[in-house]
């Protein structure tokens, strides 16, 4: 009987180990075409913050990209299929990246590089810089324009660890061109840990909410965000400049300095991605990015998939450009 | 404040137990090594099952033994999974990039604590109790962007071994360990949220994973669950060195914020340094 008893006890117990594995995961999704968009635009409908900021019926975009996906669908088809439903949305967060292809941005401007050479870096380094400082790989260019300091910002993430060094370097000058253009985005947790200088006073810059389940209505509270003031106070007046290509957390610095009262704001509208996006995959390994935030700025209004709009709107030409003439830093050396 | 209290009691509780324990009468030192494959799905970042074989893989056991049984154990495991093979792409603000697996570390650090119910010349059966700390950081790549994925847990599970001898010089063990209760921090629901964004504010990955620590819940069998297998055959080679076989058994279970399923098997040569 106390062998039997043994027996029972392994058998359960093998039982209960198969049981795990069943308990452990639930099913994939499917990898044919069909299975592939399903999981796409779920996702978005589970995860997507911007719908009423973008005004897009994603339920609509279902009724009229569902019926072009069938089994037989090729991978090309496939992909055309769910760019054109993400183009939708025109929003710089919203992506698809698949092997061996260009990566397909949901937002016209970046996706088709609409106006892309209107800023050229390389023009103010050897045209208006008189000396030339450049730390984090390129991420932070700063120098000295006359008696203006000058500072350009590739990205916002470690690169901001250079800005304290950089306004040591233009203490004295007599005002400061901040340029945000072309700013790629990056980790704005760096821009508000590093404004301390910028800053007298702690401030209302935006606040934010996130997705924290699959319901249309299931947000986070609302989130603040303050910049304090941290270190010697730059207390010179600034101009800030941005354009089309100045998006996620180089919008959300903008806010920051939005919230400034020795700040001008030239140059054109960002681009109106400000929310954060998470990557994600889809069952045959491509990836996509999904904007997963409401964000607003401190007047209490949403600017996702408008931009944040400069005090004065000033566009670069591409004639120019080729010219070697950067108008809108022109314009903003004339406001000191 | 109240699952701070419950984690004090519990700590005391545990140190008295363990300082109750007797002088021993024989310790070990042993390592093993091995293969060890893992399958994971962690719906806050992805609904596919992340899958892989490595021989990234170490456990580092000290055993004391007397009246009772005390365990003290560190298992180390590190594992690249990837649905599909990396591949190359083109970015607007990047230029050519390519595609980088999931990275996932398995740390547990268990201190097991065992009083013999049976015990004869052939068989022993000890009961008692595991203070089990795994932590399961993950770096889940997707695209140019990695994300940081946590789940820390520290928890009292419910510990038995049951060993035969099998002759002088061969024994043959099996350790389970069930969670009873355990204090767990999980990453959030898409996990790139505020308060993660505040954690990290400061840039300092000893702040930030303290953060993380303190934003975690008292869970038990009905959130979280898990079984820990080990399965042990030792042959006595000499009266200092003992060299066997060992297989781990792992299975963890989730569902707060959202479900994480992850098993883990693992063969491993074992050997055992006697003093």
């Amino acid at each position: 009987m106390k062998h039997y008893i043994k027996y029972f006890a392994l058998f359960f117990f093998a039982i209960g180990l198969i049981q795990c594995e069943k308990t452990a995961f639930v099913p994939e999704p499917g990898k044919d075409p069909e299975a592939i968009f399903e999981a796409l635009w779920t996702s978005f409908q589970n995860d997507y913050a911007g719908f009423d900021q973008r005004h897009v019926d994603w339920q609509e975009q279902y009724q009229r990209f569902r019926p072009q996906v069938n089994a037989n669908t090729t991978d090309d088809a496939l992909a055309n299929t769910i760019e054109s439903m993400l183009s939708t949305l025109d929003d710089g967060h919203v992506a698809l990246i698949r092997p061996n292809r260009r990566v397909f941005y949901s937002n016209k401007i970046v996706n088709e590089e609409i106006d892309h050479e209107l800023f050229n870096l390389e023009l103010i380094k050897t045209h208006y810089l008189q000396d030339v400082h450049s730390d984090y790989g390129g991420g932070i260019v700063y120098g000295k324009i006359g008696t203006l300091g000058y500072i350009h910002l590739k990205y916002i993430g470690l690169n901001l660890l250079g800005l304290d060094e950089a306004l040591n370097y233009l203490d004295g000058v007599e005002g400061l061109i901040f340029d945000l253009r072309h700013n790629a985005g990056g980790d704005f947790t760096y821009a508000y840990s590093e404004f301390g200088r910028l800053t007298n006073q702690e401030r209302f810059a935006h606040r934010s909410q996130t997705k924290n389940g699959t319901g249309p209505d299931d947000y986070t509270p609302w989130y603040d965000w303050n910049i304090y003031p941290k270190g010697k106070y730059f207390d010179k007046p600034i101009v800030l400049l941005t354009d089309r290509y100045t998006i996620s957390a180089g919008e959300r610095m903008t806010m920051a300095f939005k919230a400034l009262p020795n700040v001008v704001h030239l140059g054109d509208t960002t681009n109106g991605a400000i929310s954060t996006k998470i990557l994600k995959e889809l069952p045959n390994g491509w990836v996509y990015s999904v904007a997963t935030q409401h964000i607003e700025f401190l007047d209490g209004k949403s600017y996702e998939g408008i931009g944040l709009i400069p005090d004065e709107v000033i566009r670069n030409t591409k004639e120019e450009v080729e010219a070697k003439v950067d108008h809108q830093l022109e314009v903003a050396i004339k406001r000191f | 404040m109240k699952t701070t209290y419950h984690l004090i009691i519990f700590a005391l509780v545990f140190s008295a137990a363990c300082l109750n324990a007797q002088n021993g009468v024989q310790k070990s030192l042993g390592v093993s090594w091995g293969l060890s494959n893992i399958q994971r799905q962690d719906l806050i970042f992805s609904p596919m099952i992340h899958r892989d074989w490595s021989p990234v893989n170490t456990v580092i056991d000290y055993h004391r033994t007397g009246k009772a049984e005390q365990h003290l154990m560190a298992k180390f495991a590190y594992y690249r999974a990837s649905i599909v093979e990396p591949y190359e792409y083109l970015s607007f603000y990047n230029g050519n990039e390519t595609t980088v697996p999931q990275q996932f570390t398995v740390l547990d650090l268990n201190y097991d604590l065992g009083f013999p119910l049976v015990k004869n010349d052939r068989l022993q059966l000890l009961m008692g109790g595991r203070s089990a700390n795994r932590l399961l950081p993950s770096g889940y790549s997707f695209g140019n962007l990695q994300s940081f994925g946590y789940y820390f847990s520290f928890g009292l599970d419910l510990w038995s071994r049951l060993q035969f001898h099998l002759g002088n010089r061969n024994r043959l063990s099996a350790t389970l360990a069930l969670p009873l209760l355990a204090y767990n921090a999980r990453s959030s629901y898409l996990w790139h949220t505020d308060p993660y964004l505040m954690w990290n504010y400061s840039h300092n990955g000893l702040k930030a994973f303290g953060n993380y620590l303190t934003h975690g819940e008292l869970q038990s069998w009905g959130k979280a669950r898990g079984i820990d297998l080990d399965l042990q055959y030792l042959h006595t080679v000499n009266d200092r060195w003992d060299l066997g076989l060992r297989y781990l058994y792992s299975y963890r279970y989730n569902s707060d914020p959202n479900r994480f399923g992850q098993l883990e098997n693992g063969i491993y040569f074992s050997g055992r340094y006697k003093f």
